[in-house]
């Protein structure tokens, strides 16, 4: 009898949980989705009030709106081009930096994980200001290769960040023996250290990919009109007056789907990355 | 190639090392370090870029300035209420939602999954979705309210009190922040040794009792590198005030770190700029700074 009893609290316990996960996925995940539903609608449905949706007519409207703007072409072309770009590099430069840092018995190793630091604590509009002026003094601004440098100065520290952890847990005695093998420097480098220090690498690339592609402030300040970038096509849908919802929600939802399908993807390397190196995101 | 490669075994540790970091010393030092320096030299000019002329020392006047003006002493109280109602929110959700995710149960890694949704979409995305549920004749925010009777007809949300508008976007901001706080409790929920739960229980302590003497001191450290990450991610908050109000309307919702960039960027005023974005580094510091003696301040 006081079995059954304990039985059914417990049962009763676990039917109050599962509607608080079910009330936490639904918390987590219906902004997005009513954007989604939104940007599916016509243009008449997102002036109703009360809000009217139509699940039968999915309308693609918004999208074609979309791609017939030679911006909005422009700007996706740009952050494929300038976020891939820096993430290949940030990915070797912080492979590099982070054996060395990670492995090397340096001096000066705690005077440069300092200046890791102050970037990550500074805030960017701090150094943005002066480091616009030296870009435009190099003819830079508004160019792929100043992007690419001011996006690097932002992941390559941080890349470095993580990657530390990742090499200085590799055993010492592995590279000792691969020396004593014959390997070269950077043989040993190549053949034993960057395979076994690959997760790490590929959640380097990831982070950096997402925060590459998520960034405004960046292309705020570098891009004129050449090489605007999504997010600040984007942002463009902002202010407080005359909303464009409909190319609104639609931009929102191309500029979010290719960092959620990586996310996705890659759950399980970001999730050991973001414990790492406690990262930015 | 061959000779050069002969020279990398022969030189010591430390210079191979060096030339493996040298990218990354270049990158600190050419476009971070110079930057640095050079701006805090001209946060004591009056350098505006709209208004070429000579350059003219002017000491501390950007600081004293920047501290009498009204907008920026404002932005400060903003900007605290925003912080503080972000860190509250993401915090105490996030830790509740790791604690859920730390016991056992069916579909675990599709809500996780889930939780991933938010923290990869860009801000500037997270800002376009919230300023569609709060919009002022169509949201689906003013909707739900008048169907539950909490107003009577829709409203124009930024339009109140900043306490409100700000309120509001510190919530649009939590929204997508709570997933990484949810996910890095859980990542040091996991690393909690069962034994200390065993032996609480042996000396017959009560759930209640081992989340605050067991689970809550293990999570100290890790609590206080979050509340230092999202109190710097807080006070820098741009891309969400960029595109769901540019500070206004008028200056009601213009937080610090937006009016910075203004003022830089807008205005055109290096100096100023450069001398604004000092004090908020300051005020960076100081948080940093207290958290660490906080965390020192357990260990003794």
């Amino acid at each position: 009898m006081r079995l059954s009893r304990a039985r059914t609290v417990r049962r009763v316990g676990r039917f109050f949980f599962y509607i608080a996960i079910l009330f936490v996925v639904l918390f987590i995940i219906s902004p997005f989705m009513w954007v989604v539903i939104t940007s599916f609608q016509q243009t008449e449905y997102l002036m109703s009030v009360p809000p009217r949706v139509s699940f039968s007519e999915f309308n693609l409207e918004f999208y074609e709106q979309l791609f017939g703007d030679e911006n909005f072409r422009k700007a996706l072309k740009n952050s494929i081009i300038v976020v891939s770009l820096a993430t290949v590099f940030s990915m070797i430069i912080c492979s590099f930096g982070g054996y060395a840092v990670g492995t090397f018995p340096m001096r000066g190793k705690s005077f440069l994980l300092f200046g890791i630091l102050v970037v990550q604590l500074a805030p960017a509009l701090a150094f943005l200001i002066p480091l616009f002026m030296m870009l435009r003094f190099l003819n830079f601004v508004d160019t792929y290769r100043g992007l690419v440098l001011t996006f690097l100065v932002f992941q390559v520290p941080i890349g470095i960040w993580i990657l530390r952890g990742f090499f200085n847990s590799i055993p010492h005695d592995l590279f000792d023996a691969a020396r004593i093998d014959g390997c070269s420097r950077f043989g040993t480098f190549f053949r034993v250290a960057l395979p076994l220090a690959r997760p790490g690498i590929v959640a380097v690339g990831i982070f950096n990919f997402i925060q590459g592609w998520n960034d405004l402030l960046i292309p705020l300040v570098v891009s004129i009109y050449k090489t605007t970038m999504l997010t600040t096509y984007a942002s463009a849908f902002g202010g407080l007056h005359n909303i464009d919802y409909g190319g609104a929600t639609s931009v929102a939802v191309l500029s979010a789907l290719p960092t959620i399908v990586v996310a996705v993807i890659f759950r399980k390397q970001l999730v050991v990355g973001l414990t790492a190196g406690a990262v930015k995101g | 190639m061959r000779k050069l490669l002969d020279r990398f075994e022969m030189m010591s540790i430390s210079k191979f090392g060096l030339i493996l970091l040298s990218p990354t010393i270049l990158i600190l030092l050419v476009l971070v370090g110079f930057p640095i320096v050079y701006s805090i030299y001209l946060s004591f000019f009056d350098l505006i870029l709209s208004s070429p002329g000579k350059l003219n020392f002017v000491g501390l006047k950007n600081y004293v300035d920047i501290l009498q003006n009204p907008v920026f002493l404002n932005s400060l109280w903003k900007t605290a209420w925003f912080t503080f109602s972000f860190l509250f929110g993401t915090t105490v959700t996030g830790m509740v939602i790791a604690l859920m995710l730390n016991m056992r149960f069916i579909g675990k890694s599709v809500v996780i999954t889930i939780l991933l949704i938010p923290w990869a979409i860009p801000r500037v995305v997270n800002a376009l979705i919230w300023k569609w549920i709060y919009d002022g004749n169509y949201g689906v925010l003013n909707a739900i309210f008048v169907r539950l009777g909490i107003i009577d007809q829709y409203k124009f949300w930024f339009g109140e009190s900043p306490l409100i508008s700000i309120t509001l976007i510190s919530v649009a901001y939590a929204w997508k922040m709570i997933p990484f706080v949810a996910l890095l409790v859980l990542a040091a929920l996991q690393t909690i040794p069962r034994e200390l739960y065993e032996a609480a229980k042996v000396d017959g302590a009560n759930g209640w009792t081992r989340f605050w003497k067991v689970t809550v001191p293990q999570l100290k450290y890790p609590l206080i590198i979050i509340l230092i990450l999202q109190t710097t991610r807080a006070i820098k908050v741009f891309d969400l005030i960029a595109v769901l109000t540019r500070g206004g309307p008028g200056d009601r919702t213009m937080v610090t770190y937006y009016y910075v960039y203004k003022i830089a960027f807008d205005y055109l005023n290096v100096s100023a700029g450069a001398a604004a974005a000092y004090v908020v580094t300051a005020i960076i510091v100081l948080f940093a700074l207290l958290y660490y003696v906080l965390l020192r301040g357990g260990e003794d």
